[in-house]
């Protein structure tokens, strides 16, 4: 198990919870994906909060169930949406600049596997729109 | 029935609309004659009224006289904030507001279908209230936009951390733009063309009376269906 501060292992997954109104949807609100707001920070914030799939210690799938019932006993919403990605391709897709891109674990009492997604900012529409894109390749 | 004490606090707060700002922490019977400064009651009173609710009156003011008052606390009606209820209820009725008044130059269907988009997507229940509500000028830019391309295609509608307004469209091979409508006419515009299968993501920032310009350069105003 990580201590808090630690870098995720490339191999390993997060997930990232995408809230109804920054999901990509059609004119009859049938979701088509994750809109690059989502991964934009907001003012104050200085990285993209995340869950560490493997903290569960199970199955990809048991793991995906654990934390999408973790993570909505703290946010309750019924349309949000998630998106899994591997830690290695959320490295490369998001490195825009020569700071390195980290991805630690954070956790909190209320949020256990959270984990931070660290940046360089500003973060440029480009990365997030490849960001939303990867991470709804495996959406829940 | 009102209570005996709560006849005596009403008694206590009342102010004739010609009370004065006390300064601040100050109770505002400080100094000003009767009938707003009460004094206890009188043994004779007492008998009159019984010992109960004599012994409930004198608490009452007892308490009054020890609070602290701000002038703001006994002068106006508190303004609190909006609930979030409240606060998505009003950029609702605001953007509804802003759609009637052009709804005319909307294609047919246009404003039904986004009242119904709006009802979905200011949802309390879904809302992060770390998130701002609607900004009612970005869904301004937003109207100034579609009253301008004129698109054939209905966007799918999001809201960012700020309030602005987003609209997204997809086309028939997948590609995809996003466009944020900020309140002083700006609009982000993030997309992605699908070449040879592999995704290509593009942005750019544009004014709402060059959009337009920005659409035919990323090859999207013809799926978009624009005028």
């Amino acid at each position: 198990m990580l201590k808090r501060g630690e870098s995720l292992p490339d191999e390993q997954h997060v997930m990232r919870h995408v809230s109804w109104v920054r999901l990509e949807r059609d004119e009859n609100d049938n979701v088509l994906g994750f809109l690059p707001a989502a991964f934009e920070l907001r003012d104050g914030e200085d990285y993209l909060s995340v869950n560490w799939l493997e903290y569960y210690e199970q199955a990809h799938a048991d793991n995906v169930t654990a934390c999408i019932a973790s993570v909505r006993s703290v946010l309750p919403a019924k349309k949000a949406r998630f998106g899994v990605a591997q830690v290695a391709k959320v490295k490369t897709l998001a490195k825009h600049s020569n700071k390195p891109v980290r991805i630690v674990y954070a956790s909190s009492p209320k949020n256990l596997s959270h984990s931070a997604l660290h940046i360089d900012q500003p973060i440029p529409d480009a990365v997030c729109e490849a960001l939303a894109l990867e991470f709804y390749k495996q959406h829940y | 029935m009102p209570t005996l004490e709560t006849i005596a606090t009403r008694a206590l707060m009342y102010q004739p609309s010609s009370a004065v700002a006390q300064p601040a922490g100050q109770p505002f019977w400080i100094n000003k004659p009767a009938p707003w400064r009460l004094e206890p009651l009188a043994p004779s009173q007492t008998s009159m009224i019984g010992l109960e609710s004599a012994a409930a009156y004198n608490r009452v003011l007892s308490t009054m006289r020890n609070q602290t008052y701000s002038s703001s606390d006994l002068l106006r009606p508190k303004a609190s904030q909006p609930t979030l209820d409240e606060a998505l209820f009003d950029a609702k009725a605001s953007a509804k507001i802003l759609i009637s008044h052009v709804s005319m130059y909307l294609r047919q269907g246009w404003r039904d279908k986004l009242f119904y988009q709006l009802d979905n997507l200011l949802d309390p229940e879904e809302w992060d209230p770390d998130d701002k509500p609607l900004q009612k000028r970005s869904f301004d830019t937003f109207l100034k936009a579609i009253c301008d391309l004129m698109p054939t295609a209905r966007p799918g509608l999001g809201v960012s951390h700020s309030g602005n307004l987003i609209a997204a469209w997809r086309s028939g091979n997948s590609d995809r733009i996003s466009l944020e409508f900020a309140p002083d006419g700006r609009v982000k515009v993030i997309g992605t063309r699908f070449i040879d299968q592999e995704p290509v993501p593009f942005s750019a920032q544009a004014n709402v009376g060059n959009l337009k310009q920005a659409l035919i350069q990323f090859n999207c105003s013809t799926w978009l269906g624009c005028a």
